[in-house]
């Protein structure tokens, strides 16, 4: 398996200081769990946080300098190249699943997966890798879990709440190299920074209907007994597939 | 006859003599430390004679067995010793000088035995330790029986027989003593004072005190401990000087509440760790329910694991309370010993328990333990406080600390900010400025992340002038007063006691001490044990309430909380709650009302159930006994 993991300069969300992204994190611990080669690949220059996301185990960080193309284009342009796993192919993508107010990967893992015209999943909790087919089981609202089988090369954003948080270490962060590749790694790429962004005041939008999770509508249970309400809820999980029957 | 025995004498010293450097070549594969080597070497008879004494004698009975058995044995062997000079050989003072102190090694004997027999106490260990008695005594029997025919027996004929039952006795009794001292309890004469002589902190001698942890070069190979040899090797030699009395396991809040601690066993998991012994050679009480491990060893293998030597369960459940460390007779030091050994788990492996990762990762990247904005520490206080911006200037600089969060603690900070404003000092809080100064980061070994914080601390209060910090948590006033200036970040300190007990002495609050329940002042480990302020807060309490009442465990031997040490991060296992004992302690005290200074003690004390005294701090207190003008 050799796994590419989109690294982003982001921002923690209560202090507003440079941090790595939780979903990007628990991807590192993903990777490593799953084994093969793991390269962790940023587009714009090294900036510090770079350095944390080595401490969660990651030992070769890229920092890939877009120059003229798109960062999508120079990033695809990479996977495509092979230059990421000395010619052999990219298997995996593994990205953050939102943007958190950083400079972070909101809508760049599709954006990717449309350049590069790979199936893009998100939300993925848990993951196996059998003979070149991907299964992951992607969370949905109200705990439900669903499964999937995903052939051939792929991008998976991971959920931050997957349970693959690494170890942090001072010493793999010391340990991990970051290395920059193509020109001007130094300054943010074109298409980035607000290039062609612009603000605008909010506008009330629409409420998107919420993705429903499979299920009934529940019950309600008037002054149950300890039981009988533990027994309900106990049920109502083993029904979402939360809890495992025979435990 | 009497030549053949003080020639065995000589024999066993140079026994001695060659297991001494064999310990040396041990101690030596550990790194190397700075070691003021003649300073040492004339201040040992002081270290020895004084503060070693000095707590030693905490215990009458003690102090009175160790300067019988160890004065009478290693007096009366270098006198015998010294026989080989003709003049004294042939004098009869010189031998009933060897006589008396043979028969005070006997009586010492004696009492070492009285403390293991008939029921040994759990906190004393057994095994070889049960051979010291016998040994002592075979010993200083034999020696006192030579001089005994030297002074009286001279010319009887029964003298022959009597000497050759000595003889045999001295032979028998120093193979003993050199197996005690290469694999058992005496071990401890020499690598005790090499120990004293080489001590890591000499500023701990003399009625000094020497707490503040030593900062890291970030830029070694090895970060903290790993292995044995990671440690500096007068550190190595201190794990040999203990002579497992168990009084820090008896101290130790850990080992009480039944968490998988006991520093007792952990340091001679050190012991066995060096030598690759299995663990075998301990026959003392173990951690509490700690799960066992392999017993792997080996100056190069590492030393925490389920693989190795010290369950990992071990190291999280200190509390950094030092407790241990002032009760240890040897001034061995636990809790740098544990946190040398955090900073190799957290710093190299990243090994910390799930809570304590999660704080870690929120202070690297949010500067607050809780994750919480810097922007709303002081919301909770719902006052009108300035705030100092940078490049301005004000007296006193409140620093408010991780506390201020908490509802419960920010009444605390609401009373000490009343009681600065009614003595009319001019002082300021920095607001969103202050950033958490890493002492939990530090206690749980991450260095890295703690000189990260350090340093903004350093920069922010740098831009801004004051005279003095005045904080109402311990930890962070330890930090800022302790810990900083070997970072650069050089102030005048106090905590919040020492500032009201000035603002009462001095007049500019005037108390009406109030008639209460019992109260009882709960010492903080960070104000007592580590800076020695045990006397303001008692001072102030007087001045407050009219009847106060002490724990049995106060002052420098006050018992945890249970709060410090990232502890309460480290989802440790326990049998039962430290604080529970805590309050039990004060119940016992016949306290109905227990002070505290610190936001730590507040929350642990507080989350005790049921029927308890009630938990106050002591601006509280003070503030309700000020007569308002």
């Amino acid at each position: 398996m050799r796994t590419i993991i989109l690294l982003s300069a982001g921002y923690d969300t209560v202090s507003g200081r440079p941090a790595p992204v939780a979903g990007e994190i628990g991807a590192i611990g993903m990777a490593l769990a799953l084994g093969g080669e793991v390269l962790g690949v940023h587009v714009g220059p090294a900036g510090p946080t770079m350095r944390e996301y080595a401490g969660y185990g990651l030992e070769r960080i890229v920092a890939l300098g877009a120059g003229q193309a798109g960062v999508v284009e120079a990033l695809a342009a990479y996977i495509r190249s092979g230059a990421a796993f000395d010619g052999a192919p990219v298997d995996l993508v593994l990205t953050g699943r939102r943007g958190s107010g950083g400079e972070d990967s909101g809508l760049f893992p599709y954006a990717l997966a449309h350049a590069l015209d790979w199936p893009i999943m998100r939300d993925i909790v848990a993951i196996q890798a059998t003979q070149g087919v991907v299964e992951v089981e992607q969370a949905l609202p109200r705990g439900v879990r669903r499964r999937a089988h995903v052939k051939g090369p792929c991008v998976l954003g991971v959920h931050e709440m997957a349970p693959f948080t690494p170890a942090f270490s001072f010493a793999a962060m010391r340990r991990g190299e970051v290395l920059t590749y193509g020109e001007t790694a130094d300054s943010p790429p074109a298409d980035m920074a607000g290039a062609d962004m612009q603000i605008r005041p909010y506008r009330a939008r629409p409420r998107l209907i919420q993705a429903q999770a499979s299920g009934t509508g529940g019950q309600v249970m008037i002054d149950p007994t300890p039981q009988a309400a533990a027994q309900a809820i106990r049920d109502h999980l083993v029904m979402l597939g939360v809890l495992q029957t025979g435990r | 006859m009497a030549w053949l025995m003080i020639g065995l004498v000589w024999l066993l010293a140079i026994a001695v003599a060659v297991g001494a450097a064999g310990f040396v070549r041990l101690w030596r594969r550990g790194a190397p430390a700075r070691v003021d080597w003649v300073g040492g070497l004339l201040a040992l008879p002081r270290r020895y004679l004084v503060d070693v004494h000095h707590v030693v004698e905490r215990r009458p009975g003690a102090g009175r067995m160790h300067v019988l058995a160890a004065g009478g044995l290693l007096g009366s062997l270098v006198l015998v010793m010294l026989a080989m000079l003709p003049p004294l050989g042939s004098s009869r003072i010189y031998w009933g000088l060897v006589l008396a102190c043979a028969l005070a090694g006997m009586a010492g004997s004696a009492l070492v035995r009285a403390r293991r027999v008939p029921v040994r106490p759990s906190f004393l260990s057994g095994g070889l330790f049960n051979w010291l008695a016998p040994v002592l005594a075979a010993m200083t029997g034999a020696i006192a029986v030579l001089a005994a025919c030297q002074v009286v027996l001279a010319y009887t004929p029964a003298r022959q027989g009597v000497m050759a039952f000595a003889t045999m006795l001295l032979a028998v009794g120093g193979f003993g003593l050199l197996g005690l001292f290469l694999y058992g309890p005496m071990r401890h004469a020499f690598a005790g004072s090499t120990w004293l002589v080489a001590h890591s902190r000499p500023g701990r001698f003399g009625g000094g005190r020497d707490t503040a942890l030593q900062p890291l070069d970030l830029t070694q190979p090895v970060l903290g401990a790993v292995t044995p040899g990671d440690f500096a090797w007068n550190m190595l030699s201190s794990f040999d000087a203990c002579i497992q009395c168990g009084r820090c396991e008896q101290a130790c809040p850990a080992f009480a509440a039944g968490q998988r601690l006991n520093p007792k066993a952990l340091i001679q998991g050190m012991v066995s760790a060096m030598r690759d012994d299995g663990g075998a050679s301990y026959t003392g009480s173990p951690a509490p329910n700690a799960p066992p491990v392999a017993g792997n060893g080996g100056m190069d293998h590492p030393v925490v694991g389920t693989d190795a030597m010290i369950h990992p369960d071990t190291l999280w459940a200190c509390t950094t309370c030092r407790a241990c460390v002032e009760e240890c007779p040897m001034m061995i030091e636990h809790v740098d010993t544990v946190i040398a050994l955090r900073r190799g788990q957290t710093l190299m492996h990243g090994d910390v328990r799930p809570g304590a990762a999660q704080v870690l990762r929120r202070m690297r990247d949010s500067a607050e333990p809780g994750g919480r904005p810097l922007s709303e520490r002081a919301d909770m206080l719902a006052m009108d406080i300035p705030v100092l911006k940078e490049g301005e200037e004000t007296d006193i600089l409140l620093w408010l600390g991780e506390g201020a969060y908490d509802r419960r603690y920010a009444r605390t900070l609401q009373a000490l900010v009343r009681l600065m404003r009614q003595a009319g000092l001019r002082f300021a809080i920095l607001g969103e400025a202050e950033s958490d100064c890493g002492d939990l980061a530090r206690r749980l070994g991450d260095e890295a992340t703690f000189q990260m914080l350090a340093a903004d601390v350093i920069t922010t209060l740098g831009r801004r002038k004051f005279s003095t910090i005045v904080t109402a948590d311990p930890h962070c006033y330890n930090m800022l007063r302790n810990e900083y200036p070997a970072l650069g970040g050089i102030w005048r300190v106090r905590h919040h006691t020492a500032l009201l007990d000035d603002l009462v002495t001095q007049g500019r609050l005037v108390l009406a001490a109030r008639d209460l329940p019992p109260v009882a002042w709960h010492d903080p480990c960070y104000l007592a044990r580590y800076n020695g302020e045990t006397q303001a807060p008692r001072r102030l309490l007087q001045a407050a309430c009219t009847r106060t009442v002490e724990m049995e465990r106060h002052g420098m031997q006050a018992m945890c909380c249970g709060g410090g040490g990232g502890n309460p991060v480290s989802d440790v296992d326990a049998q039962v709650r430290i604080p529970d004992l805590r309050m039990g302690q004060a119940r016992d005290a016949g306290a109905r009302i227990v002070a505290v200074g610190c936001p730590g003690c507040t929350a642990m004390l507080e989350g005790v159930t049921g029927d308890r005294p009630e938990v106050r701090d002591i601006a509280e207190l003070v503030l309700d006994a000020v007569v308002r003008a």
